[in-house]
């Protein structure tokens, strides 16, 4: 990994610039373990937001309880799969299970994260089952009103799980990336997009499949759904692409080690995987597809539900592709700049010896 | 948690702080000492018997081969806020009450969190197995065993050696044939630094205390 | 040693390590002692720390010891005698010589500061590639910051004409009357472990134990000491001419198999070879030592590891190894560098098979047929031992000290009777009491002696001689003269005694010749009336800038046999060819070709790294070191290795010049791409062994035995070129080319 010039760094001591050492780099290598998780449980706990949004606001509108009910269906194989695929990156998967046993420093994000995620899969699979055996509306309501705060809780966490690691004095994140004043928020509004997407093309697909059963009529609803779905994702997306500025520009004006992320982010060799994988395909590309889809429907009129697929996969890859991009970038390390008594002072690594010099 | 099991080192009660108390044990490691002869690594390896792969301590160089070539060893620094223990969810890293940080293996789930917590790169993990059978975490004792029966079988294969209970100090300070590393009761460590500050002027090459200790000494 | 022992009258270090801590200047001037002598650089660094001494590193290569230096000078390999001259001229130009120390205790200086006239800053620079003003810096330095100590190890005595290069450094101390002060000194660093003891106890073939030489009278001492009769000993020799003949040396044994027994200095070719405790993978050109091997009829290895030598040769039988225990394994005293003995206690028995030395040597006696004479001094443990020795796997402890006392008994001329097994054992209790930085003991039984009895300590009441030649404390204290071993004149009719006010306090203030027979004298007599009268036993003389009994009497730079510069060999050539020495033919200038460095235009140059030691057979047995240091590697800068298009990790051959051998000899190692070497040199470490040239040897170790590294051996490609004087092997300096594999 590059790393900047000394001058750069802007450390300077009696005008000669101090090269900052990065001492230890972890390297990830092909590790899905902690991206995946930290993927599907952010757009887990996205989805059961949005379905819990949609289902206490939905009032008599029969499209956004359809949109609420196929968010509520994609929650279930995205916690299991990212629950399962966070216990087995463990060293020891069994302790990781026994969590409400061995998990006892409440000051560990792990801890109230292990307990987030013991509660939200259950109220998930709760809520899911509300919805397919059509129970009461009253109860289904209560358990939306548990999982709106619950779900994006797990969005939260995923961002103070990485964030939490360790402040060095002088306020500087040691993983510069990590940073929990932007981490936490930027996981959040990822989460919900990248659920609002996940809903949409799960409303589709299962529309798709459901055709045969339910005729026009499912497929009428999952269209329904997925325009909802994209519409909500503009929102979302506009809302993620101006976190994500706020993130940028303050990093690149930031300390040397936001600022070597941000090198690391923009220029460095993060930077395809930045540029194309996420800001692309996560943001533009799917803005696009909606400019696209409605001036094809109204300048063309022409049903182009094709896009809704293309849209939804964009942001699920985007939204994946930033976790890559923020766990890869764990790498960089603040640096551990030498405390003053390593640099060059005369007499001490070099004599004053008459007529010479140090 | 057998935390009472731990023998710690106590100061004199005629010390300067005039009363029997826990010492505080730390490292205090001067890159102007440095030569990386390696000692403190094969002497930490064969004192605990720490397998290829693992380094509990491992002397880094920097600008090899150029003018301003620097070492240093990096040890667990047994932070006095350490990260390590703040993250730990189930409590595996404590502080034992003479501040070494102390690793329980029989309840680390091997996640991995101190890992990235951690600004020396202490805890090792065994390298090359897929999907997550790394195991547990293994880092430096101080030469101070675990949460174990001291010198018992269990304690000397799970942890190594417990030198600390023996009232000597971890074998890679013994061994450093420049007087680089020092470990010691922070009393004792500090009045080396201050005398090498004094001795050169400035500078007492200590890296890294700032980051484990705090300021000041 | 001989370089030094012809300039001051001792083969050793002056000072001690610990000493070093009083100087205000350090040159340390080929040697790393970061790798190879890492607790000395507790002394080092205190001394720059707390003296703010300047050190001054000189070396072809930014070792570990450059990155503590405050000025680094990079020479070109084997021009050390033109540097250290080039110093001494800007010195003398400039006025900065202790002239009272030149006048007083010196001899030739007039000769000498006309040779020295050569040596302009100008064409020192040309021969070294160091800047003149570099040479000034340092030269300004060692002279500013005295006193000042000038430390050195292979680097500088591991070529052609290494002696003289050790003279230089003592003469640079002369000039700048640093000699026989704490600080101050000639530290030559000693590698391994008790190397000083083994050439006092005569591991040389050119003499007994205590440098007596190996004339008749030298026999007849040492005979009176071993008391067994002369004759008894004449008899055991061929005649008393092959007696009294240097046998071969370890650098050039293996010609004594490969040449024809007319070339030789004796009748016949040697048959048989016995290492003990040495390993072949540090002998240069080992593609040679490899064909002796294959030649002998008998090869005999004493180690605990299975060394290089036992694989090296492509033979089926003919290879004896016999296990010897380590130092761990029984009692024992070494002599460090620093002349200081040390008792050591053994920790446990040998284990499995596993003989100690004294063992081996004594049942080896026992099949001669001489184990009665052998072990006639043996008195303490030696009873109660088995007339048949085959199954003693240790002697007691009392037969160590009996062998330490016929060394107490014998060996008067270096001073070894005063450190007798009690005192050194008494010492090891009281170690507490021992000063860091005298080395003195203050209080307790052991009061006012020095750490290990530095020899020459003269009697069991004498202190030790931590620092030799220092003459402003009393004898009685550690105070010397230079020695005067060559008589109270020099052939030229000058005076060779000290000046006038020259010498130790309390005794005759001026300066007078060795008491006669005070290295022969078994009741120590003569000695014990010299200390009472306050003298030197060995009289107080001058140092010699002019060493008139050896080749070049006055130091001179010699290219290397080796050097990449053709103009400057025809100025500075090589030593005439020599017909005999130590046995074998030792050729110079025929072997210097002016036109090697075109088909071989890098120089390679050799040494250790830290974790290894010697030919390594323990060290590569060790997991932990082997973590390390896995692989062997070849430095290289990285313009080399981009011009000849390699990277860094590549593998290479290395060949230098076919010049006993009709091929030129190479090896395949991996490359290290760094700015440790120069652009014109490349480096490799010493110490792997089972391999040799690309091919592994590792199917012939025995089962089991094979070490966790093997690798490529340095001195498969390491060239002619031996010392004029000593035979010491010129591994430092040669020529060779890289080849992509």
């Amino acid at each position: 990994m590059e790393s900047l010039p000394p001058e750069a760094a802007g450390i300077f001591f009696r005008g000669k610039a101090v090269e900052p050492i990065v001492l230890w780099q972890h390297k990830w290598g092909l590790t899905f373990h902690i991206p995946w998780y930290l993927f599907l449980g952010g757009l887990a706990g996205g989805t059961l937001t949005v379905a819990a949004l949609a289902d206490l606001f939905s009032g008599t509108r029969e499209r956004l309880r359809d949109f609420s009910r196929a968010a509520a269906y994609v929650t279930i194989p995205a916690i299991l799969i990212g629950g399962l695929s966070l216990t087995f990156h463990l060293g020891k998967p069994e302790r990781g299970f026994a969590f409400p046993l061995f998990f006892t420093n409440y000051q560990s994000w792990m801890t109230i994260g292990g307990w987030i995620l013991g509660a939200f899969a259950p109220l998930a699979i709760a809520y899911a089952a509300a919805w397919y055996l059509n129970i009461s509306r009253g109860l289904r309501t209560a358990l939306a009103l548990l999982a709106l705060p619950l779900g994006l809780l797990m969005s939260l966490y995923t961002g103070f799980l990485l964030s939490a690691t360790w402040v060095i004095p002088g306020n500087r994140w040691y993983v510069p990336l990590w940073d929990s004043r932007y981490l936490p928020l930027l996981f959040v509004l990822s989460g919900i997009s990248t659920g609002i997407a996940a809903a949409g093309l799960g409303a589709l697909v299962m529309g798709r499949f459901g055709k045969s059963s339910g005729g026009d009529r499912a497929a009428r609803e999952s269209q329904g759904v997925a325009e909802v779905a994209s519409l909500a994702d503009v929102a979302a997306i506009v809302m993620e692409g101006a976190w994500v500025y706020v993130f940028l520009a303050s990093f690149g004006a930031g300390t040397l080690g936001q600022q070597m992320a941000f090198k690391l982010m923009t220029q460095g060799d993060l930077a395809p995987w930045f540029w194309w994988g996420f800001v692309a395909t996560g943001l533009a590309l799917p803005l696009l597809a909606s400019a696209l889809h409605a001036a094809g429907e109204r300048i063309l009129h022409a049903k182009l539900a094709w896009i809704f697929y293309v849209k939804f996969v964009l942001v699920l890859a985007g939204g994946l592709m930033l976790r890559y991009v923020i766990v890869w970038g764990g790498d960089l390390k603040t640096p551990l700049i030498f405390p003053p008594s390593m640099w060059p002072v005369p007499g001490v690594s070099g004599p004053p010896i008459p007529g010479l010099g140090g | 948690m057998s935390q009472a099991q731990v023998t710690v080192p106590y100061r004199q009660a005629d010390g300067p702080q005039g009363k029997k108390e826990p010492a505080r044990m730390k490292f205090y490691i001067d890159v102007k000492r440095c030569i990386e002869c390696g000692g403190c690594e094969v002497a930490c390896k064969n004192e605990n018997n720490v397998p290829s792969g693992i380094a509990r301590i491992r002397v880094v160089t920097i600008n090899e081969g150029e003018p301003g070539e620097t070492n240093v060893a990096v040890p667990c620094m047994h932070c006095s806020k350490a990260p390590c223990v703040a993250v730990c969810p189930v409590d595996a890293l404590f502080h034992r009450p003479d501040g070494i940080v102390a690793l329980n293996k029989e309840t680390c789930i091997g996640c991995g969190y101190c890992l990235y917590a951690c600004p020396f790169g202490a805890p090792q993990f065994p390298k090359g197995c897929p999907f997550g059978s790394r195991g547990v975490m293994d880092k430096c004792t101080y030469c101070a065993g675990g949460p174990e029966v001291a010198f018992s079988e269990r304690e000397r294969r799970l942890y190594g050696s417990n030198r600390i209970a023996e009232g000597k100090l971890p074998a890679c300070a013994s061994v450093c044939a420049t007087k680089a590393l020092i470990a010691g009761d922070a009393e004792e460590v500090a009045n080396v630094v201050r005398q090498r500050v004094a001795a050169r002027g400035a500078g007492g090459g200590a890296w890294g205390w700032d980051a484990a200790y705090g300021k000041g000494f | 040693m001989a370089g030094l022992a012809n300039v001051f009258g001792y083969g050793a270090m002056t000072n001690h390590q610990n000493d070093i801590r009083n100087s205000r200047s350090i040159m340390i001037i080929g040697m790393n002692p970061a790798e190879n002598h890492p607790i000395s650089m507790q002394h080092i660094l205190t001394a720059k720390e707390t003296n703010r001494a300047v050190i001054i590193s000189v070396d072809p290569r930014f070792t570990k010891t450059s990155a503590f230096a405050n000025k680094y000078v990079r020479i070109r390999s084997g021009t050390d005698v033109a540097f250290i001259y080039g110093l001494i001229n800007i010195i003398l130009a400039k006025g900065w010589e202790d002239k009272q120390f030149i006048q007083e205790r010196t001899y030739a200086f007039e000769e000498f500061k006309g040779e020295i006239a050569k040596y302009d800053p100008q064409t020192v620079s040309d021969i070294t590639g160091v800047p003149t003003a570099e040479l000034e810096w340092v030269a300004k330095a060692m002279a500013d910051n005295r006193p000042g100590t000038v430390i050195w190890a292979m680097g500088g005595t591991q070529h052609s004409h290494g002696t003289g290069i050790v003279r230089t450094f003592c003469h640079l101390q002369m000039v700048l009357g640093n000699m026989g002060k704490p600080g101050g000194g000639t530290d030559v660093f000693r590698g391994h472990d008790s190397i000083q003891g083994v050439t006092d106890i005569g591991g040389g073939p050119e003499t007994l134990p205590g440098y007596y030489g190996i004339g008749e009278t030298a026999w007849k001492h040492w005979a009176k000491v071993w008391d067994v009769p002369y004759e008894w000993l004449l008899s055991r020799f061929k005649n008393k001419a092959m007696m009294e003949k240097p046998g071969f040396t370890v650098a050039r044994w293996y010609e004594g198999v490969l040449l024809d027994s007319k070339q030789l200095g004796q009748d016949v070719n040697v048959k048989a070879v016995m290492f003990w405790g040495h390993s072949t993978n540090a002998m240069q050109q080992m593609d040679r030592v490899k064909k002796a091997l294959e030649k002998v009829e008998l090869i005999v290895d004493v180690d605990p590891y299975v060394t290089n030598t036992a694989v090296l040769p492509d033979r089926k039988d003919g290879i004896y190894l016999l296990p010897a225990a380590s130092n761990y394994e029984q009692w024992n005293s070494s002599v460090n560098t620093n002349r200081d003995n040390q008792y050591r206690q053994r920790v446990v028995s040998p284990v499995w098979e596993a003989r100690t030395d004294i063992a081996i040597m004594v049942d080896l006696a026992e099949r001669f047929g001489f184990r009665k004479q052998f072990t006639h001094n043996m008195k303490g443990g030696w009873r109660g031992i088995p007339a048949d020795v085959k199954n003693v796997k240790e002697f007691s402890q009392q037969t160590m000290d009996d062998v330490l006392r016929e060394i107490n008994t014998g060996a008067l001329s270096i001073g070894y009777a005063g450190a007798t097994p009690e005192r050194l054992k008494r010492q090891q209790e009281w170690a507490h009491v021992f000063d860091i930085k005298t080395k003195k003991a203050v209080g307790g039984p052991v009061d006012g002696e020095s750490w290990g009895l530095p020899w020459p300590c003269w009697t069991d009441k004498h202190p030790g001689t931590p620092i030799l030649y220092r003459n402003d404390i009393p004898v009685s204290d550690g105070g010397c003269g230079f020695r005067a071993s060559w008589g109270p004149k020099a052939p030229d009719g000058r005076n060779l005694m000290a000046a006038e006010g020259s010498a130790p306090p309390g005794g005759p203030n001026t300066g007078y010749p060795a008491q006669k027979d005070y290295a022969t004298d078994l009741t120590l007599g003569a000695i014990k009336q010299a200390l009472a009268e306050g003298r030197s036993p060995y009289g107080n003389g001058r140092a010699r800038f002019n060493s008139w009994n050896i080749p070049d009497p006055l130091p001179l730079h010699r290219e290397p046999i080796h050097s990449p510069r053709p103009d400057l060999i025809v100025k500075w050539p090589t030593y005439d060819d020599v017909k005999e020495h130590y046995r074998v033919p030792q050729p110079y200038k025929s072997m210097q070709k002016p036109d090697w460095v075109k088909k071989y235009p890098i120089i390679l140059t050799t040494g250790r790294v830290v974790e290894f030691e010697g030919g390594a057979a323990g060290e590569r047995n060790s997991p932990w070191l082997v973590e390390l240091n896995p692989e062997m590697y070849v430095e290289m800068h990285p313009k080399v290795a981009h011009d000849h298009g390699l990277r860094h990790g590549d593998m290479c051959w290395i060949e230098t010049p076919e010049d006993m051998d009709a091929k030129p000899s190479r090896i395949k190692v991996k490359i290290k791409v760094t700015k440790r070497v120069g652009p014109d040199t490349v480096f490799l470490p010493i110490h792997w062994g089972g391999v040799f040239e690309g091919k592994s040897l590792a199917h012939k170790f025995p089962d089991g035995t094979v070490p966790y590294t093997i690798g490529e051996s340095a001195n498969t490609v390491t060239t002619y070129g031996y010392d004029r004087l000593t035979q010491m092997q010129e591994t430092k300096t040669t020529l060779c080319r890289i080849v992509k594999a």
